[in-house]
């Protein structure tokens, strides 16, 4: 993300991606409550989606993971909205903010619920334009599902990394449908946590691991 | 002083920390693997068990003087590669880890505690987990990881 703290007002930006190339939209995810008061006016992004090339959905949380289950909440309202396929998705913290917390349990239900649910519309609507254009077909005849855009019609296939790197040239939708909740296959299921694996290796990293110079 | 060499995950490492310096922070602090959580500083909280020559052992009880030259140590750091030990690929099939602080001291306890006994039942798992605790009430699951870990380790010796 650089220094550059000139974003332009819009909730959901195109951005570098911060882990390789693809696509990656990122957004702003606020931190607030009672006491800190909400952080509204900032629109520098603290969360992203990097659709990779080979197909791995990194997603990154800025919300301290403390057991609640956001680092598998909040993404799976973005893979709910993608149709993407659960188990090509990571987790990374965020770590372009100087602080990482919790915040009032409005993760899910303040913001969580709208914005990450537009985030992953945003995300899969610019793949099927994508497809779309290179199939040079109405994108009102495709539709996603498990990571893939199809064209109804001709029962064409293309993966979401295979469309990234033209979808990264797209403009940033301002409006778009969301799914209606009868057609969740994420939301509602049961999912496996994302932050099982480092928390059974001894990886993961809590405020008493952080080691900084000249800490006693 | 005489500098102090241990066997931790298979490779030897030379301490610089003092004779009577609990083996959790010669872990944590010195050789900066952090995955061994401190939780009491008792011995009665088992979020700092490691292996010591494969028994489950709590490292902040276990000064560094009391280990004999060729005592093995192992940490969950050191427990598998790539999370492929049994007890850890059924904590993950089983979403065992709420907040996770205390779990890689449940593994290291289960890990141990299946290699006396591949076929326990509830009340012998209860039993050998008891003096591991966990704020998040990780129990039942712990239990149901621990019953499929054990067959995963039966079924691997057949």
């Amino acid at each position: 993300m650089g220094k550059n703290n000139n974003f332009s007002r819009r909730d959901f930006l195109k951005v570098g991606s911060a882990v390789g190339s693809g696509l990656a939209i990122g957004f702003y995810f606020p931190f607030g409550n009672k006491l800190m008061g909400t952080q509204e006016k900032s629109f520098k992004p603290n969360s992203f989606i990097n659709v990779l090339p080979d197909d791995k959905i990194v997603i990154s949380v800025a919300k301290a993971e403390m057991g609640q289950g956001v680092w598998t909440s909040l993404p799976m309202l973005i893979a709910e909205e993608m149709d993407a396929d659960w188990g090509k998705i990571e987790i990374i913290q965020s770590s372009d903010s100087s602080f990482i917390g919790t915040g009032g349990s409005g993760s899910i239900s303040r913001y969580g619920w709208k914005k990450m649910r537009k985030a992953g519309a945003i995300a899969k609507y610019m793949l099927i334009e994508s497809a779309s254009m290179q199939w040079k077909v109405s994108p009102l005849e495709c539709d996603a599902k498990n990571s893939f855009v199809y064209h109804i019609p001709s029962g064409r296939k293309l993966s979401f990394g295979a469309l990234t790197k033209n979808a990264s040239k797209l403009k940033v939708p301002n409006n778009v449908p969301l799914k209606d909740p009868k057609d969740y296959n994420i939301l509602g299921f049961d999912m496996l946590r994302k932050d099982s694996l480092i928390k059974v290796d001894g990886t993961a990293s809590y405020a008493m691991d952080i080691d900084l110079d000249d800490m006693v | 002083m005489e500098k102090l060499k241990i066997n931790i995950n298979g490779k030897t490492a030379i301490i610089n920390s003092s004779d009577d310096t609990p083996l959790l922070w010669v872990l944590r602090d010195e050789l900066k693997l952090t995955g061994t959580k401190f939780g009491c500083g008792r011995g009665l909280c088992g979020a700092c068990t490691i292996h010591l020559n494969g028994v489950e052992t709590r490292s902040c009880q276990t000064t560094i003087d009391l280990l004999e030259p060729d005592d093995e140590i192992t940490t969950i750091e050191g427990l598998s590669k790539d999370n492929l030990h049994p007890v850890q690929k059924a904590w993950v099939k089983h979403d065992v880890p709420q907040c996770g602080y205390c779990q890689p001291g449940q593994i290291m306890t289960a890990a141990a505690f299946l290699k006396r006994n591949n076929n326990p039942n509830d009340q012998e798992i209860d039993n050998a987990m008891k003096m591991n605790i966990c704020r998040c009430g990780t129990y039942q699951r712990i239990r149901k990881a621990v019953h499929s870990s054990s067959e995963e380790i039966r079924n691997g010796q057949k």
